[in-house]
């Protein structure tokens, strides 16, 4: 945790609102993001990544410096986004696809059409849109821990931190998650071939 | 390692997560598996793709709606910031003592809920754990005949217990009992309504300044309460001056139910010296002859029915015999039980009377302030000592109700304390 920080974070615990601001605004997109894939809607994502940052602003005083700021506000991020799809009780995985990322389908194609060759299947890149779509598939668990190592890019120790479980359970789940989401894409893609 | 297991480690492979072992193990796996090679490949890329995932911008005036939020709860924080945020944490506070609280309300409750059963049943109780105490076998003072209608004891007397209050008549319902102490048990089990059987005996020794004189009163006192000398055996001891001390032991018989008053009356006009009261529960004693008197009886009956139908000598004087034996036993049963009524009905007080020059009537000096305070002080040590205990027993009693009552407070706090957590 830099100098910089650490009075932000002691400005912030005053109620200066400038230093949180200040504070979170590397995380702030970060923790819509981890809202948005959480959620998969945008208004949704919104509303939960915003709750998540007030409450962070909120227990900002019962932050005590023991871990680094990162790993304490994605713990909330991430705890505030779960409990924010529970209370919304959406059980059903929608079909219908929120996210646009533009003209996915098009290279969606090219892919397919790349994959119908079994041995481009390992060359070519997985399109985002695909990936994306494998993400929202996967059960919360899996998907935190793709979300916290593989996209964020926590190590291990922080993961376990941030969920708040030891490190066996982020080693055996993160290993699970990504064999899942590699099942996943292998399917969709033998489906769209 | 088959390409099974080697394909669960490869994710930590990639992350760099296996112990140089299993890592040299994997790397000699892929060297020589094309296909796990492949799989491998597929991760990192997959990996690499996840890394390089484009993040979404937040929507338009997504920060705009944050600083209002923020502003807003910000100025909740002026106002009752401070407020809220002591709140919050006097909430889990509360929570964490109200619910200690509230076990101990609830140990405190069963308890008491428990006494109280208990005291509803003190009087009955009480006199039965008394009856239980004084349960040894009897020890007989004397005895005259008399039908029986025994009192209420007060306990098994122990020295100086002001039993005044309980020269009334009493009947004891022995139904009524249905909750005590193992040891009135065996009383207990006489369902029906019995009278009770209480042999009350006092011994007292005391001095007076005019035997003759007291003498005199005494047997007055006796006659008009029904009672009589039993015995007086008086001599004199010293001559002091002229003046003969006479020494006297006396025997006296009295009702049972004027007992009290006379040792009240002994203790109003000699200076008592020594004092011992003692009552004695014989009933179980007398019920248990009662009954094996009617049994015997039974029995000899029978035994007539039997003597009626024997046909030889033999069987007669068998049967005779037999007669004999059980007759004899009813009438030994018999005079024991008269003997207890006896006892039962007719108190007996020992009373040895010393006459002295001056007989220090000191019978208030008991009460000095020293004493007083003494006796306050035992008193309230008992009271402790009595309260402590029914506090344990009632704890324990109640240990089946109140352990899963703790189990699930204990839950319930840590149901709350996990949600408390998981909602920061």
């Amino acid at each position: 945790m830099n100098i910089n920080e650490r009075w932000l974070i002691e400005e912030s615990k005053k109620g200066n609102i400038d230093a949180f601001e200040q504070l979170i605004k590397d995380y702030k997109k970060s923790a819509y993001n981890i809202a948005l894939r959480v959620m998969r809607n945008v208004e949704d994502a919104e509303d939960a990544s915003q709750e998540a940052l007030i409450k962070i602003y909120k227990n900002i005083n019962n932050f005590n410096m023991e871990s680094t700021f990162k790993v304490w506000m994605y713990r909330i991020v991430v705890n505030t986004c779960i409990d924010f799809k529970r209370r919304k009780t959406i059980n059903a995985i929608s079909i219908d696809e929120t996210i646009d990322l533009g003209s996915g389908r098009e290279i969606q194609r090219e892919i397919t059409d790349e994959s119908s060759n079994p041995d481009a299947l390992i060359e070519r890149n997985y399109d985002t849109q695909l990936v994306n779509d494998a993400i929202n598939m996967l059960e919360d668990d899996f998907k935190t821990i793709i979300i916290l190592r593989d996209i964020k890019g926590f190590t291990y120790d922080e993961v376990s931190q941030i969920l708040n479980c030891n490190l066996g359970t982020v080693k055996s789940r993160l290993s699970r998650a990504r064999k899942k989401l590699k099942e996943i894409l292998e399917k969709e893609m033998k489906a769209d071939s | 390692m088959n390409c099974n297991e080697i394909s669960d480690k490869l994710s930590l492979y990639i992350d760099d997560e296996l112990s140089s072992e299993e890592m040299k193990q994997v790397e000699e796996h892929l060297n020589s598996c094309e296909n796990c090679q492949k799989v491998l490949d597929e991760y990192r890329n997959l990996i690499s793709v996840l890394k390089n995932l484009p993040e979404e911008e937040p929507p338009e005036g997504y920060c705009e709606r944050l600083h209002e939020k923020l502003l807003a709860t910000g100025s909740q924080a002026q106002n009752k910031g401070p407020v809220s945020k002591i709140k919050g944490f006097n909430r889990s506070k509360w929570l964490k003592y109200g619910s200690i609280a509230a076990a101990l309300v609830l140990v405190v409750a069963v308890a008491g809920i428990n006494n109280m059963g208990r005291l509803g049943m003190k009087a009955e109780n009480q006199s039965a754990y008394d009856m239980a105490t004084a349960e040894s076998p009897a020890e007989y003072y004397g005895g005259a005949p008399a039908p029986s209608s025994a009192p209420q004891p007060e306990t098994a007397m122990p020295e100086e217990v002001a039993g005044m209050e309980y020269d009334g008549d009493y009947k004891y319902n022995r139904g009524e009992l249905s909750y005590q102490s193992d040891d009135s048990i065996m009383i207990t089990s006489l369902k029906e309504q019995k009278e009770m059987k209480i042999i009350k005996t006092g011994t007292i020794s005391a001095q007076t300044e005019d035997y003759d004189k007291f003498l005199n009163d005494l047997s007055m006192k006796v006659n008009s309460l029904g009672g009589f000398l039993e015995s007086n055996n008086t001599e004199v001891y010293q001559v002091y001056n002229e003046k003969k001390l006479m020494y006297g032991s006396l025997r006296i018989r009295v009702p049972q139910e004027s007992f009290y008053e006379l040792v009240d009356y002994l203790e109003n006009t000699v200076d008592v010296r020594r004092k011992n009261i003692n009552e004695t529960d014989v009933t179980k004693e007398y019920y248990e002859k009662d009954n094996k008197v009617k049994n015997l009886e039974v029995q000899e009956q029978h035994l007539r029915d039997l003597f009626e139908k024997a046909t030889t000598v033999e069987e007669m004087l068998l049967i005779e015999n037999e007669l004999r034996r059980v007759r004899t036993e009813i009438d030994a049963l018999n005079m024991s039980l008269s003997d207890i009524n006896d006892r039962a009905k007719m108190s007996t007080i020992n009373l040895e009377i010393e006459e002295v020059m001056t007989a220090s009537l000191t019978l208030k000096t008991k009460d000095s302030v020293w004493d007083r305070s003494k006796e306050g002080f035992i008193n309230t040590v008992n009271g402790i000592i009595r309260a402590v205990e029914n506090f344990i027993v009632g704890i324990v009693s109640s240990s089946p109700i109140l352990i899963p009552a703790v189990v699930i407070c204990i839950i319930g706090f840590l149901k709350f304390r996990k949600y408390w957590k998981r909602g920061i």
